[in-house]
């Protein structure tokens, strides 16, 4: 009882808000940003207009894309809502209305998955839960305080807390053979900057990609222990600076190296905003060591179940992997939503074949010519996005010619320069197997064969 | 200098490297922006210069062919036609770009197929002034010459019908026209679609960088093989419940069929190994110590094979030896394994074409 007390007296101890406005400000712009960009590169029609079936989410499968016209207000009302709460005007409901939509389009096709956008939606709940506006917020100019705008300590260990798992099971994720020993894949991405000048030569030579990948298992397992200590913050922010500034540079990221460098200022001290603005002597991270009373947002025993809940499944999703036979990375059983980022070239060229009930020969279909590219790709590599395309072709088939129909695939891929091999069981009728989150025994085992220039079998 | 400053400047110095080379000069060398003016300089322009002038003769001949309808005169016609055909063939692992958007679009005019001899003859029929521009897809090009040279109603029904061989005149001449702006289009003389690929990432409209154009060029290969297997002979062959159908065959009158694909083959491998000692993809992927030469030369090799052993012409393999042409998809889903995952694999190139963002 005396550690719990303890617990919620260090928990509810005033900080500056001025650190969580930042960040509410600097997610917000990414956000918006991020919005019209998704809009002007025409991808709001490509990836939930054009397109005839969509890959769903386990146990969301009712979730379906709105009407052309109604999309696009999606993301309008999308990206006012991340106006808004950059803003600071209403910004609790405009921070609901943002995850709301946003996780909704994330929800409508598997195929557009990206870990940046997962860790977008988290962030969004988090501030939605948090007291970000207290200041530097139109809301708060319409009421103004003569006291100093403070939040309790939680609100910003909860946002550390989230960002030091991410970067952690990122780190943890590195930590396989391909990476550590054969450098892969980023010698293999490497290679394809051999001509940039300048840094070309060096970029794609075989040291430099041992070195970076090791650096980046290294920066990933313990940057957030460098960000959250006083002496080193400085230093490790300039190394978070340069690592996402070189991710943005080399490879196609989007808003990603933004977002994580927004986020690691919820390390720095609360009030480093003032202290940056003013550049008036040192920050000051503890307002009092006394818990106020009239402090907003206050840490409680519902609040302590709720993010020990939130946090226990932040562990527990990343590690489900381990519940599944096989290794994740060729699996992908496991892989989503656990920050396993850059870490596979996977290639694969997925036929099905669809058997007519009492019927010899088989249809065989090229997923091509009905789904979008990017689609195709991310189906072509994810077993359980193979099964929901062979189910659907047997759906088709059915509703077509009011028979049932088998469908087979035959399905080949390759991961980090291994040959290519069969990926999926040719003939397992994927249409008869379940759709669970249990082990796909129909999945091919990587065979183990050493990362080699091809040769004919 | 204690270390951390140190390696903040190291780490500075370097990012400002690659700002610098990501914003640098434009004449600054590179492996891909020369792979890809390659192919348009000694494959590219060569091809569709030939079939500029294929055609031209093409069309001269049927002229001359009207004028005084001869026995050699038509085989002279014939034959022209196979040439013509030859080249496009040949460059169809290039069709993107002016084949396929507009203002050009010039693919359906040039080849729109399967051939459709009812739509053909409705025009005869109704007979009057010609002109190619009113004529819609299915009535002309290849297809529908192939038609008049060597469908039923034979050279016999063209001499002595003055109004069909001026189809054939009109048609002819606009297949020319097609192929020259074809060439056109891509010629730095012309429009200079090549500059959409060498340029990218540096004004091209179509590429934002050379890792996508080449992406565009190497996934071609890829999906060319898979248009072979999918509609050149998966949908004559027919599956499950349907049919045969020698009327979906590419070339059903003349028999090219497999002419035809054999010609395909040769453009993908001209891109791979280079030609008329231009650079072939094999020099990038050597550039990125990849070497898929022997597997290429073998899968290539296989799939010729598998259709020297299919009895031609394909609209009667398919009803008489439907084994022996699944035998072909079967070599072919092979080579296109080799091209759509371990080429693109070793050089980091995903199938994308809409490029969302990564991870």
């Amino acid at each position: 009882m005396r550690g719990w007390n303890h617990l919620l007296r260090l928990a509810n101890q005033p900080r500056s808000a001025q650190g969580l406005a930042a960040f509410r400000i600097l997610f917000g712009t990414a956000c918006f940003l991020g919005t019209c960009r998704f809009a002007a590169k025409g991808w709001i029609s490509d990836l939930y207009v054009l397109p005839t079936f969509h890959f769903k989410y386990y146990g969301f499968e009712w979730v379906a894309p709105l009407p052309a016209p109604w999309m696009f207000g999606v993301f309008f009302a999308m990206g006012l809502s991340a106006a808004l709460f950059t803003l600071g005007l209403a910004t609790r409901a405009a921070l609901a209305v943002f995850f709301l939509l946003f996780s909704y389009c994330e929800l409508i096709d598997q195929s557009t998955y990206l870990n940046h956008y997962y860790l977008i939606s988290l962030l969004a709940l988090l501030l939605f839960a948090l007291n970000s506006d207290e200041c530097w917020s139109l809301n708060a100019r319409l009421r103004p305080s003569p006291a100093p705008a403070l939040v309790p300590a939680w609100q910003y260990w909860l946002l550390q807390a989230q960002m030091s798992l991410v970067y952690f099971f990122a780190g943890v994720a590195k930590l396989n053979a391909d990476w550590l020993l054969d450098a892969e894949p980023l010698q293999r991405w490497m290679n394809t900057y051999s001509d940039l000048p300048l840094v070309g030569e060096l970029l794609s030579s075989t040291p430099v990609a041992y070195a970076m990948s090791w650096t980046g298992a290294f920066f990933d397992l313990t940057i957030a222990l460098w960000l959250l200590l006083p002496t080193t913050r400085r230093l490790a922010f300039v190394g978070v600076l340069i690592f996402h500034l070189m991710i943005w540079l080399l490879f196609p990221v989007g808003v990603f190296s933004w977002v994580m460098i927004a986020a690691a200022t919820v390390f720095f001290s609360p009030s480093w905003p003032q202290h940056w603005l003013t550049r008036s002597g040192p920050p000051l991270a503890l307002v009092s060591r006394e818990p106020a009373r009239d402090l907003p947002g206050r840490f409680s025993v519902r609040l302590a179940m709720l993010t020990g809940l939130y946090l226990a499944l932040q562990v527990a999703i990343p590690l489900r992997h381990f519940a599944y036979p096989g290794w994740v990375n060729w699996t992908e059983e496991g892989f989503r939503f656990a920050w396993r980022v850059m870490l596979i070239e996977k290639t694969a060229q997925v036929e099905f074949r669809v058997h007519a009930s009492g019927s010899e020969r088989a249809t065989t279909v090229f997923p091509r010519e009905q789904l979008a590219q990017l689609q195709y790709t991310q189906m072509s590599t994810q077993p359980d996005m193979i099964q929901q395309y062979a189910k659907h072709l047997a759906r088709s088939h059915a509703a077509d010619n009011g028979e049932s129909a088998r469908v087979f695939v035959d399905a080949w891929a390759s991961l980090n320069g291994r040959p290519a091999q069969r990926y999926i069981d040719p003939d397992v009728d994927l249409a008869a197997e379940p759709r669970s989150i249990f082990p796909k025994k129909w999945i091919v085992p990587l065979a183990e064969r050493p990362l080699l220039q091809p040769s004919l079998e | 200098m204690n270390p951390a400053p140190r390696v903040s400047l190291f780490c500075t110095c370097l990012l400002l490297s690659l700002t610098a080379a990501a914003c640098g000069p434009t004449d600054v060398p590179d492996a891909r922006r020369d792979l890809l003016q390659s192919w348009g300089d000694t494959f590219l322009f060569p091809t569709y210069s030939r079939f500029k002038h294929q055609t031209a003769q093409l069309a001269a001949d049927s002229e001359v062919y009207c004028a005084a309808p001869s026995e050699k005169r038509f085989e002279t016609l014939q034959a022209g036609w196979q040439q013509a055909r030859e080249s496009w063939k040949q460059s169809e692992v290039f069709s993107f770009g002016p084949t396929k958007e507009f203002p050009w679009r010039l693919e359906p005019k040039i080849d729109f197929w399967p051939a459709r001899p009812d739509t053909v003859e409705q025009r005869i029929e109704l007979g009057g002034e010609f002109d190619a521009d009113q004529i819609g897809a299915a009535g002309k090009g290849f297809p529908a010459i192939e038609w008049l040279l060597y469908g039923d109603p034979g050279q016999a029904d063209l001499a002595n019908d003055s109004v069909r061989c001026r189809y054939l005149g009109t048609i002819t001449e606009d297949l020319a026209r097609s192929a020259e702006q074809l060439l056109t289009a891509w010629e730095p003389q012309g429009d200079n679609y090549l500059a959409e690929l060498t340029q990218a990432g540096r004004g091209s409209e179509s590429f934002d960088s050379l890792r996508m154009a080449l992406s565009e060029v190497v996934n071609r290969m890829g999906f060319l093989v898979e248009n072979i297997r999918s509609e050149k002979l998966g949908k004559p062959l027919g599956s499950g419940k349907s049919n045969a159908d020698p009327t979906k065959t590419e070339s059903q009158f003349s028999g090219r069929s497999f002419e035809d694909i054999k010609d395909n083959l040769m453009g993908l491998e001209r891109l791979y190994f280079g030609h008329n000692r231009g650079l072939g993809l094999r020099d990038y992927l050597a550039k990125q110590n990849a070497n898929f030469d022997e597997p290429m030369r073998v899968r290539l090799e296989h799939v010729r094979e598998a259709i020297d052993r299919v009895p031609s012409p394909l609209t009667r393999a398919i009803l008489e030896s439907p084994q022996d042409v699944v035998a072909v998809t079967e070599r072919l889903s092979e080579l296109q394994r080799l091209i759509q995952i371990e080429v693109v694999n070793a050089l980091s190139l995903t199938l994308a074409f809409n490029e969302n963002d990564g991870d």
